[in-house]
């Protein structure tokens, strides 16, 4: 289960990296064409009801920074700010509308851009429910879990799963309690699960990546406030799993070109694929009903960015 | 006394030539010989020069060689030494005292009213008319007039208005004449001073003249009228053959040889340096000019001639030849040969009319002049053609002659105009005072374009329009060249736009406006290694438009 999401995320920073549309490898929940039941037993993406992501900064420049450290910040200078939130602007991303964000939009100079940079929350949050075609398992807690099995599922009451209020992070074993389950989709629980990024490894503490995205070098950094590089961040169920972390920053080759005459910049991200369900095969060792093996739904995470920067 | 011109303190370089022409000069007006000699009249002197015959005539008539003068060659004299209100002495006076009367006017004494002015012995005389005052004494060896008075002479690029003449001429001893005149105009000084010998009764005459022209003239430089101090020197050697006298009606009076030279030097380049800009369709250039003249070298010489073709009609003549050269910055230089000819003559078709002409041509100037005189009116001008260069100018008088009851002229014109081969104080004297037609009148010189240099270039715009977040292509408002390398560019007054920046350097400026702004001025400067501030500044008039909105937002997909 770590290691499919560790897949998913790297998956996710390739395609924010890629900076152009880069289709997510990742297996997509394609519901069955005649009942519309999710088949799939394995992880797999879906479109969530709701995405949202929060944005402080967008830039363009044409070179990569000197990476950050944890005694120097990461240097923007050479890049020109087009959107600025010093708090944070978070906003829903649906499909096919443009969402304006709100904060200081400044106009690039008109030229040709390399590279990019995001920097977001480093969280995710989705709102998602599937409807699958067999019994899935739900894990409950973590009391009965040991030795990597799992003692304790509730029992399959339901076709549907939907997200709850809660946390995951990306490093560390996936909370209890983060997915509904039932005949039908109960509303009064179904809410928004926070995807955070308190590593890039799901594995182990990693705050820096840096890619071959054609040859060019992407990178990804989680850096604090001061924008150096994070660190003290542990796996859940550690009571501080963020450490400092407080941004993603994504840099990405792009090749862009802004002239007078383009009004906007879009940075669009594919919600199709905008969660991941996160599945398992725990062994039971003596819970009824359950054969090992069984499909177990974690939790709704984020699904891979596909960002494209776009000028209009 | 005479007043010697205010000498402007532009002429920063006396020279001792100068100098020692007007001690010359003011020596022969000093000269207690025979007595003082000053004559006052008025006028501009628009062919002082060419009316040289014409004027001797009629000194030579008033000295009392028993020639009268023409009344052609005395209102010609009268115009063209400025003479405007000649004062006439008294006719029938005794050996010492000579008359200027109308020549060829044998009642001109019943008509004109006497002077009122008449001093002394009579060889002071002075009066007035209506172009001005004359003062003059006339001795047995010495004659000196002065004139004050106002004409029109027009010179590129100014009109002069005034002009004052001073002349003096003495014997020393019996064959030696001395003399000098020296004009005084708005923009200029003209000292001409002549010293003749006449070998006894050899007929043979010799001339040696060394003229002074000083002023200022405006020039078109490429970087605009600059009003220029020249100075230009002039030697005039002449010999002349005083044939015998002949009754025939047609005979040729007298031959000689004349050589001369002339050359300009420019005092002063004004306020020049000057830059200036010259559009070159892409850019402006930014050209050095220095406001520098070639200064013209003049080399003549020619064979000279008079014949009296009738006795009313006499004739001078020379042929021979003429070049100006004009050195320039560059090294080179442009070298004009012409043929120099000069005809006068001299025509009385009825006593009471006087009918002159004149055309000299050569290599600086191509000047005609006319004259024709009825009684007491004259009326003269002149054209000039400068040539290769040389400036041109003309001028017009009407004149006016107040005349003194003076004795009938008995003889001729032809009579009047021949020299005595012996010796002949009134025509060595009326020689001295005139000044010679070969020595130019106009400055010989000229712009020298090729002493104009590029000194850099400067962008032809004058107001740049430009919009927030747009970079600006790199451009160079001003780039000087020369000076103590490197130069340093700044800005001189006025900021520039926010975003962009000036390369100190290389004088480039670049960047991205930030920040829009109204229409403001910049001035951009340079200053060489050396701390000299470039002359020429460019200002740019920036306006900074604010920049079009620009939306970010996300999409999904």
């Amino acid at each position: 289960m770590n290691k499919k999401r560790f897949i998913t995320l790297l998956l996710a920073l390739s395609s924010l990296l890629i900076g152009q549309r880069a289709l997510a490898s990742t297996p997509s929940g394609t519901p069955d064409p005649v009942t519309g039941y999710i088949t799939d037993t394995d992880d797999c993406t879906i479109t969530p009801d709701q995405y949202y992501m929060t944005v402080y900064r967008v830039g363009l420049g044409n070179s990569l920074p000197a990476a950050p450290t944890t005694s120097s910040p990461i240097d923007f200078s050479g890049f020109v700010t087009v959107f600025e939130s010093s708090s944070g602007w978070r906003e829903q991303v649906k499909k096919g509308i443009s969402a304006p964000l709100t904060g200081t939009k400044i106009r690039p100079p008109s030229g040709t851009y390399t590279f990019a940079y995001v920097e977001l929350a480093p969280k995710i949050e989705v709102k998602a429910k599937a409807r699958f075609n067999t019994a899935r398992w739900q894990l409950i807690n973590s009391a009965t879990y040991t030795n990597g099995t799992y003692n304790n599922y509730k029992e399959n009451a339901g076709a549907y799963f939907w997200s709850k209020n809660g946390s995951t992070y990306n490093w560390g074993n996936p909370p209890f309690g983060l997915v509904g389950h039932g005949a039908t989709v109960d509303n009064t629980t179904y809410a928004v699960t926070k995807h955070f990024m308190n590593s890039i490894a799901t594995d182990s503490e990693l705050y820096s990546a840096d890619f071959k995205i054609n040859g060019v070098t992407a990178s990804a950094y989680l850096v604090n406030s001061s924008y150096k590089l994070a660190s003290g961040a542990a796996a859940l169920p550690s009571a501080n799993p963020m450490g400092d972390i407080a941004r993603i920053i994504a840099i990405m080759p792009v090749t862009l070109t802004v002239t007078a005459e383009n009004t906007g910049l879009n940075i669009s991200f594919n919600v199709s694929n905008g969660s991941t369900i996160h599945m398992n095969h725990p062994s039971n060792s003596g819970r009824a009903g359950y054969t090992n093996g069984d499909v177990a739904i974690d939790c709704f995470g984020a699904g891979p960015f596909e960002p494209i920067i776009t000028v209009y | 006394m005479p007043i010697f011109p205010h000498q402007p303190s532009r002429l920063s370089k006396p020279r001792k030539l100068r100098l020692a022409l007007t001690a010359f000069a003011a020596a022969l007006l000093l000269l207690p010989t025979q007595g003082p000699a000053i004559e006052l009249s008025a006028g501009e002197h628009p062919s002082q020069g060419e009316m040289s015959d014409l004027s001797r005539s009629i000194i030579a008539d008033a000295k009392g060689t028993g020639a009268p003068s023409s009344a052609a060659t005395t209102e010609f004299a009268n115009i063209a030494g400025g003479i405007i209100g000649s004062l006439r002495r008294a006719a029938g006076s005794s050996g010492n005292q000579y008359s200027l009367a109308l020549p060829g006017r044998a009642d001109a004494e019943s008509r004109v009213p006497s002077i009122p002015l008449l001093l002394a012995d009579g060889k002071i005389n002075a009066a007035f008319n209506p172009a001005g005052t004359t003062l003059q004494y006339n001795g047995d060896n010495t004659i000196a007039t002065a004139s004050l008075g106002f004409g029109y002479l027009k010179k590129p690029n100014e009109l002069a208005a005034t002009g004052q003449e001073l002349k003096a001429a003495t014997m020393i001893g019996s064959q030696i004449a001395a003399g000098t005149d020296f004009s005084i105009y708005q923009s200029h000084k003209d000292l001409v001073v002549n010293t003749l010998l006449q070998v006894p009764d050899s007929g043979f005459r010799f001339r040696l003249s060394g003229g002074y022209l000083w002023g200022a003239q405006n020039f078109d430089f490429p970087s605009g009228t600059a009003n220029i101090d020249l100075e230009q020197f002039s030697y005039l050697f002449s010999t002349q053959y005083i044939l015998p006298k002949s009754r025939s009606i047609s005979f040729l009076q007298s031959i000689g040889l004349s050589a001369w030279g002339a050359r300009a030097n420019q005092l002063s380049n004004a306020d020049g340096p000057r830059l200036f800009l010259q559009d070159s369709g892409t850019e402006y250039l930014i050209m050095n000019d220095p406001l520098a003249l070639s200064e013209g070298h003049l080399f003549g010489a020619s064979g000279d001639m008079q014949i009296a073709l009738r006795s009313n009609m006499v004739v001078k003549g020379s042929v021979g030849y003429e070049q100006l050269r004009f050195p320039f910055a560059d090294g080179t230089s442009e070298l004009n040969r012409k043929t120099f000819y000069n005809v006068d003559l001299n025509y009385e078709p009825f006593p009471s009319l006087a009918i002159g002409g004149g055309y000299k041509a050569g290599a600086s100037e191509k000047r005609t002049t006319l004259v024709a005189g009825i009684r007491n009116w004259s009326l003269s001008a002149f054209i000039n053609k400068g040539q290769n260069g040389v400036s041109d100018n003309r001028g017009v008088m009407l004149t006016y002659t107040l005349a003194i009851p003076g004795r009938n002229r008995q003889t001729d014109l032809a009579s009047r105009l021949q020299p005595n081969r012996g010796s002949d104080k009134s025509t060595m004297l009326a020689d001295a005072l005139i000044r010679p037609v070969q020595i130019p009148q106009t400055f010989l010189a000229k712009v020298d374009l090729t002493a104009v240099t590029q000194v850099g270039t400067a962008t032809r715009s004058s107001a740049m329009t430009l919009q927030v977040a747009e970079p600006v292509t790199s451009f160079t408002p001003l780039a000087a060249t020369g000076g103590t390398a490197p130069f340093t560019y700044f800005v001189s007054a006025g900021t520039l736009p926010a975003g962009l920046a000036l390369n100190a350097t290389t004088g480039a400026v670049t960047g991205i406006p930030t920040t829009a702004q109204s229409a403001a001025s910049v001035t951009f400067a340079a200053r060489d290694a050396d701390s000299v501030t470039f002359g020429q500044t460019i200002t740019l008039i920036f306006t900074v438009n604010a920049a079009a909105p620009f939306d970010v937002g996300v999409i999904g997909l």
